[in-house]
Parts: structure tokens; sequence; C-alpha cells
């Protein structure tokens, strides 16, 4: 695979400092947590070939996930978990990296992932995929990038 | 005291409570909302007693996935059974609201076919379930949910090209029937039809049930029936808080007490309530499902139309339904391969993007087992070696069909898999990849409190009556003894207006 991200810094780096929505004016803390290598996983997962996803978007999905998680019940939100510690602690290992993935710069998390995505563990990766994605497709942003309108079939006046 | 004939929030409720009816049905989808609706129009003094949250009807349209996810599904809809020997995760999902899992359907509709029928009959001695004495049930329920053919004009174009892939393969596509009226195509039934088209139970059962005086207690969860000198007097649960926490208990008394939890949880309350029987949560079947996607060249809008319209008998015989389908944007998406750019480029693609399923007419091997922590059972399933060759037959034949329209390129329900084209998808041997590697779901449990002639096969006789605890009954999902082949919700229905009469006889 020949895609470079054109980002350097680790997920660390990148959250670590305070972060200020503008937008609802609030001041944020850094992520803690398993949330973190969910953010780790996140930044990478929905990064294009212009790089990563703006931060704001991967901290709120990453904050709408681990609501998501945790309202939904005991089992399916630890197996979730389970899932983002598999996924961080293990990808890096198959391509002789040290964990956690988060640490990692952004193409090698990239290629841990892939070649996660491809082991029999694959699928942890990919309820971490639906769980992200649950909120992340919900974005009007989202939405448009991938031309997804909503409207039936039959629209009525 | 609770005024009789109303929506109750359990939620709203600050202290404990004790009920008092003719009947207490624990579960209010598409089982338990029958025997509602029959046995109040009896004279008889009805509590329904709901785990879940009470969404109205009319809130649907304003329900983004994700807060339908969290407010009318079962875990947010990740359940999963978990596969044993070379068998794949079934992602099983199940409403947990007012109106149960059929709030969340795609309305599908089908009678039970009469070779299942007739098996039940002659080779499980269950006489009364003949096909010919089944059709009023059928007459009664359909009427009420007015089940109607989808016509082709209401098809997405990702079920059109399907339909036209199939017609140069030779096979034949059918009209679905579903319980709807006037639908417009949202293509969002698994989220509550944001229309009110859909004629799930919480529109077209309950609310008729609660005008003549059916109580409906949401936000409660019943731990166990009460019985007393091998007889049931009455459940016991808690409410629940909003974040499902237990709140303040519940106590109903009641000469009838129905069970219509749905075949993964009226186990649970049966072995708290100290029901012993080898056949409980056994025999569970699911008809694991498997859908496919396609990348065509034109613009598809596969959400625009009816979510489910059409289908194909083609393979019956060899065990296998073919179904149209559309899923959400998300689990579109999750389902494609990769990450990173290559991903997002994909998903891009959504537009363009086709998908239809199918599923197995399973023989069995899903358990329910007893949580040891926890609320949520733990379910198993082990796909027969019969089952094996099926996974492969569904994915072989939607992508060969989805080529003959056209399609450019296939995502394969194989995880991690890349995506292929015609030669790769001719090239591929199905049959060296293990089920195991599949991506498999599963809207239908049924079959773990299964009706039979005996305790020693089955776990409810065929009223329903659970053997050896008089006056109680479990009318749901559950009791279905053997896979279907097609989608169960007018079985159950029709299952459960039966047991109501008896009960009510």
């Amino acid at each position: 695979m020949a895609t470079i991200l054109n980002f350097e810094q680790t997920i660390d780096d990148r959250l670590a400092e305070f972060w200020v929505d503008r937008n609802a004016g609030l001041r944020h803390g850094p992520l803690r947590g398993w949330v973190r290598d969910l953010a780790g996983i996140a930044e990478v997962l929905f990064a294009d070939d212009l790089g990563p996803p703006d931060q704001g978007r991967v901290r709120w999905v990453c904050e709408q996930t681990s609501d998501f998680a945790s309202v939904v019940g005991g089992k399916a939100g630890f197996v979730f978990r389970v899932g983002v510690a598999a996924t961080s602690w293990i990808a890096p290992l198959l391509i002789l990296r040290a964990p956690p993935l988060r640490r990692l710069q952004p193409r090698d998390r990239l290629r841990a992932l892939q070649r996660y995505e491809a082991s029999p563990l694959g699928l942890s990766l990919f309820a971490v995929k639906v769980f992200l994605g649950i909120s992340w497709f919900e974005h009007p942003d989202v939405a448009r990038e991938v031309r997804f309108d909503g409207r039936p079939l039959r629209e009525r006046s | 005291m609770t005024k009789r004939g109303e929506y109750i929030h359990g939620r709203e409720l600050n202290e404990d409570r004790t009920f008092d009816a003719d009947v207490v049905i624990v579960g209010s989808g598409a089982s338990g909302a029958v025997v509602a609706a029959k046995a109040v129009e009896a004279g008889k003094t009805v509590l329904v007693l709901e785990e879940g949250e009470h969404v109205k009807p009319s809130e649907y349209s304003r329900l983004r996935p994700s807060e339908s996810l969290k407010r009318m599904w079962r875990e947010g809809g990740s359940t999963a059974a978990f596969g044993v020997g070379d068998t794949p995760v079934i992602n099983v999902t199940m409403g947990r609201c007012v109106g149960g899992s059929s709030a969340l359907t795609g309305g599908v509709c089908f009678r039970t076919p009469d070779a299942i029928l007739d098996h039940w009959a002659k080779e499980l001695g269950l006489r009364d379930l003949a096909p010919r004495r089944m059709e009023r049930y059928f007459d009664d329920v359909e009427r009420a949910v007015q089940v109607e053919t989808v016509p082709e004009s209401m098809r997405s174009r990702s079920t059109s090209l399907w339909a036209e892939g199939a017609a140069k393969r030779g096979i034949e596509v059918l009209p679905l029937r579903r319980n709807t009226v006037d639908c417009d195509g949202h293509g969002q039934c698994n989220f509550g039809c944001p229309k009110g088209a859909k004629m799930s139970v919480d529109v077209a059962y309950l609310p008729d049930a609660v005008r003549r005086g059916a109580r409906v207690l949401s936000d409660c969860m019943v731990r166990r029936v009460v019985i007393k000198g091998g007889r049931a007097i009455g459940v016991e649960g808690t409410l629940l808080d909003g974040a499902r926490r237990s709140t303040h208990s519940v106590t109903v008394t009641a000469r009838e007490v129905v069970l219509a939890a749905g075949a993964v949880h009226t186990p649970l309350v049966l072995w708290a309530s100290g029901i012993r029987n080898r056949q409980l949560g056994r025999n569970m079947t699911v008809h694991p499902a498997f859908r496919m996607t396609a990348l065509f060249d034109e613009v598809v809008r596969g959400w625009a139309g009816s979510m489910q319209s059409a289908y194909s008998e083609h393979f019956e015989d060899r065990g296998v339904t073919l179904v149209s389908v559309f899923i959400p944007p998300f689990a579109i998406a999750s389902g494609v391969p990769g990450v990173g750019p290559v991903w997002t480029e994909r998903v891009r693609n959504l537009d363009h993007l086709a998908m239809f399923g199918g599923m197995i007419h399973d023989e069995g091997g899903g358990r329910v087992w007893r949580p040891r922590i926890g609320r949520e059972p733990v379910m198993t399933y082990h796909m027969a070696r019969r089952d094996r060759p099926k996974v492969k037959e569904i994915v072989r034949q939607l992508g060969e069909v989805y080529l003959a329209a056209g399609a450019r390129e296939l995502y394969l329900p194989i995880l991690g898999h890349e995506p292929v084209d015609a030669d790769a998808f001719r090239r591929l041997d199905l049959d060296r990849i293990p089920a195991r590697h599949f991506e498999c779901s599963s809207q239908h449990p049924l079959g773990s409190v299964r009706i039979g002639t005996s305790p020693k096969n089955s776990v409810v006789d065929d009223c329903g009556r659970v053997w050896g605890v008089e006056g109680l009954r479990v009318v749901d999902g559950g009791t279905v003894p053997t896979s279907l082949g097609v989608n169960p919700q007018l079985t159950i229905m029709a299952m459960a207006a039966r047991y109501a009469e008896r009960m009510l006889d």
C-alpha cells in the first residue's frame, strides 16, 4: 500500500494539549484512558489523502462513541472496549513495533491497522469500525462527503 | 392505584409498585402485543411489562440512528452469538422498546411455509399447527397489521439492479409482502418508520389494546415468575431509570402469566423462576444472514426505496433464501474493507453501492446460557456441518447476480477481504475460506423454548403452557420448534394469536 499520511505526530502529541471548541465555547481536557486509544485508531481510520480529519471531529466522534458504549449496556460496552484494547495493543506487534498503537507515527499506525484487519483478529477492528461509524456517518459534513442525502424514494410536498 | 388503559413510563415512577391483573404479559413485541389485544378484547384486565423505553411512533422521525440504537435496540444492536467451531460470530439484533423487534424490522411478512407446518404436524406431532388449522390465525394477524405486496415501483435501485441481474441468470425474483401502508421508501424501517407507514405492533395492536383498557408499563425488567404450589401467581421485577439502573421494585399478581420476552430472554426468566428443563435455552435457530455489497458506475442511492421489497426462493432446495435489504451508511461502511485513505475513498462511493442479502434455513445449533455476570445472557451458535456450504452458496449467487447486472466491484462479506472484480471473484475458491471468517448477522432468534409433545423434547406444550406449571405460558418466537427459512414475524404473531385463543377458551 503506497499511501503515506502527511502528518507526523503521534495521537498523544496531537491530543495532549488542551483543546478549545470554539463553536461550543468549551474548554476540554485531554482524552483519558481507552478513549485515547480509540482516538489513535479513529485518526488513522478516517484519514483521507489530504491527511487526518479535523482534530475537533476526532475528539467529537470519540466522545460520542464512548458515550454510546456506556449507554448500550455492560456486555456490549465491555466487548467494544476489549476490541479497542486488542486493536491498540496487538496491531503494532504485527509490524514489529511496540504498542500501544497511539504512540506510533501515523504511517506506522496505518500499516499496523491494515495488517491487523487482514489477520484472524480483524473482527475486533470490524467492531471498532462499526461503533465509531455510528456517530461518524451521522455528522452532516460526513453525510455530504459520502453523498448520503437520506431522501426517500417518493417525496411529497 | 393506576388508571386502567394507559401507557405508564416506569422511569417516572418514584416508589415501589404493586399491580393486579387477570393477565400479565412480559414483553410488548410481536407476540406479547397480540396476546394483550386478544385478552383485553375478551374482557380480561391486562398488564404488559416492557423492559425497554416507550418511544412513541410519532418520535421515530426525529431519531438519528444512533439515538434509535441507544433507546430502542438491545445493547445498541451489538448483541452477538459467539461462534463455536467453524462458525462466524453472529450479530443478533433485537428490540428493547415498546413494540419490541417489531418496531425495528424491515416489515417483511411471510406465512410459515406449508411444508414446515406439515413437518410440525406430521413429524413432531403438533397436529394443531397443520396448514389448514393455522390459516385463520394468519388471516387474522395479516388483517390487523395490513399486509400488502410491495409494488415494483417501490423497489430501490439497489434491488432493481439485483433483479435485472437475476433475470439475466434465469432467477425468479418475487415481490415481498410487508406490513406497511402508503410507504414512501425512506429505507429506515430498522430505526422505526419515520413516516408511521409500518404497522408494527406498537402501531397496529397496542394502541387499540390500551384504548380498551390494557396498561403498558415500560422500563420494567421482570426478574422472575412467582410460582406457588405448582401455579404461577404473578411476577416480580424492577423499574429502570434512563441509565438502565434499577430504581424500585414491581410486584404483580395475576391469574395468568404470559412470557413474551423473546427467544433469548424468556429462558432467563424461566431459569430465574426455578424452571428446570433440559431443552430450555437449547435448539435455537437464527437464520444466519449474509450481505453482499456491489459497486456500480451508475448512481444507485440504495437507501431510497422500501428497505426490503423483493426476494428469491430459487435456491430454496439448497436451504437458502435471498432477500433484498439496504442498511444505513455506518453499517455499510464498516463492512467495506480497508482503513485510512483507501477506506474513506471507497466509502465516498456510498451512493454507487447496491446491496442484497441471503439467509440460511439453518438446522440449529444455537444456545442461550444463563449469565454468570450481568443481566444479559450469553449466546453461542455452532453452525451445522451441512449449513456451512450454504454460506458460500449465498455469496456465490449474490455476487454472480450483481456481476450480471454490471457491478464493477464486489465487497464480499468476508472480514478484511479486498474488493474483487469479476475475474478475481470467479478465481476465488470460496470453499477454502472458513465459515468463521464471514460477516454474519441475524434478526431471527427462534426455538429456545420450543413447543412439543412431552417435557422430554420441549419446554412448553402445544398451547404454550410450561410443562409442570399451571398458569404460565410462553408465546414468543422461542416456542417455534424448527427453523422456518423465512422471516418469522407473521409466524410469531399467528402462533401468539392461537396461544391467546387457547388461554382464553
